[in-house]
């Protein structure tokens, strides 16, 4: 924008306009960083930091009780199949269907007999259950004495022991599922 | 002149409560850093005294039901920082109590000689 004075040459009216855009300048620079975007970039940034770390640390833990979970099932089906092979319980075959040697008057452990082993039920511990049993030979036959579904989402373990089944080596599968 | 001088006064003054509102902030958000990593720790300790709850009571189904399998006759002289309770056994640390499922199916707690211990029925390998 100009104004003419009477004689026609521009007066003022421009040149005011640049110097007050110049002084607009000044006046926005001596606000201070408050008010510029550092401090806001500066904050973001470190909230975005803040955020990835708590994320992290929470995938750590559900990782963490993943494993002590399955070390637990683990655990449970290790010592099922330890009972299996070293007990004689008629009562519930599943927690022993070892061999009983009457003319010793004693267990023997390890070798296992096949009757008591089909009569051997899917029973559940609490958290969690025996899900399948079976013997495999050494001629590759296998038997399965019982096998229930597997529940969509829950995490099973398998154990395999070397045992005697009458008078050939087999192996016995037990698995447990968490409920 | 007066109007420099009062420009530079105004300037001064604006710088000054810049950093005045600066260090209250910083001061802030390190209290609130601060605060938070307190939350944490308390957090880490229940974590912690969960875990060691947990683990007590597998270690001690562990015992028991090893104790069942082989038919081990006699007394474990161990202390075990359990208590059996219908089928399982519980454990406690600080606030946390934790509980794990055993195998072995007559788990009971007894007093004995002043003590307590933890009675298993044994599937008995000699008859």
């Amino acid at each position: 924008m100009s104004t003419t004075d009477s004689g026609g040459s521009r007066t003022g009216g421009f040149v005011f306009c640049c110097d007050q855009a110049i002084a607009n300048k000044r006046r926005g620079a001596r606000k201070g960083f408050i008010f510029s975007l550092d401090l806001a970039i500066a904050l973001i940034t470190v909230l975005l930091m803040l955020n990835l770390a708590l994320l992290h640390f929470n995938e750590e833990k559900e990782s963490l009780l993943a494993g002590a979970k399955k070390s637990e099932l683990q655990k449970n089906a290790l010592l099922l199949a330890d009972s299996l092979v070293k007990n004689n319980n008629a009562e519930n075959p599943l927690l022993g269907a070892a061999f009983f040697d009457n003319e010793k008057h004693r267990v023997l452990s390890n070798v296992v007999q096949k009757e008591l082993l089909r009569e051997a039920q899917a029973d559940s511990f609490g958290g969690w259950h025996a899900q399948a049993l079976s013997l495999k030979t050494k001629n590759g036959a296998e038997e399965t004495f019982f096998a229930e579904e597997k529940q969509a989402g829950k995490d099973c373990v398998a154990v395999e022991r070397f045992v005697i089944a009458g008078t050939e080596k087999a192996l016995l599968r037990v698995a447990a599922c968490e409920e | 002149m007066n109007g420099k001088r009062e420009k530079r006064f105004f300037g001064a003054a604006q710088a000054q409560l810049e950093a005045l509102i600066c260090i209250a902030f910083f001061i802030a958000m390190l209290g609130a850093l601060l605060h938070s990593l307190g939350q944490a720790k308390q957090a880490a300790d229940a974590a912690g005294e969960a875990l060691q709850a947990k683990s007590n009571a597998l270690l001690c189904c562990a015992a028991v039901d090893s104790t069942y399998s082989n038919s081990a006759a006699g007394l474990l002289d161990e202390e075990l920082h359990c208590t059996a309770e219908s089928g399982m056994m519980l454990s406690s640390a600080g606030e946390k109590t934790k509980e794990a499922d055993c195998i072995a199916p007559g788990i009971k707690t007894a007093q004995n000689s002043g003590k307590t211990r933890i009675e298993v029925t044994l599937n008995e390998h000699y008859r």
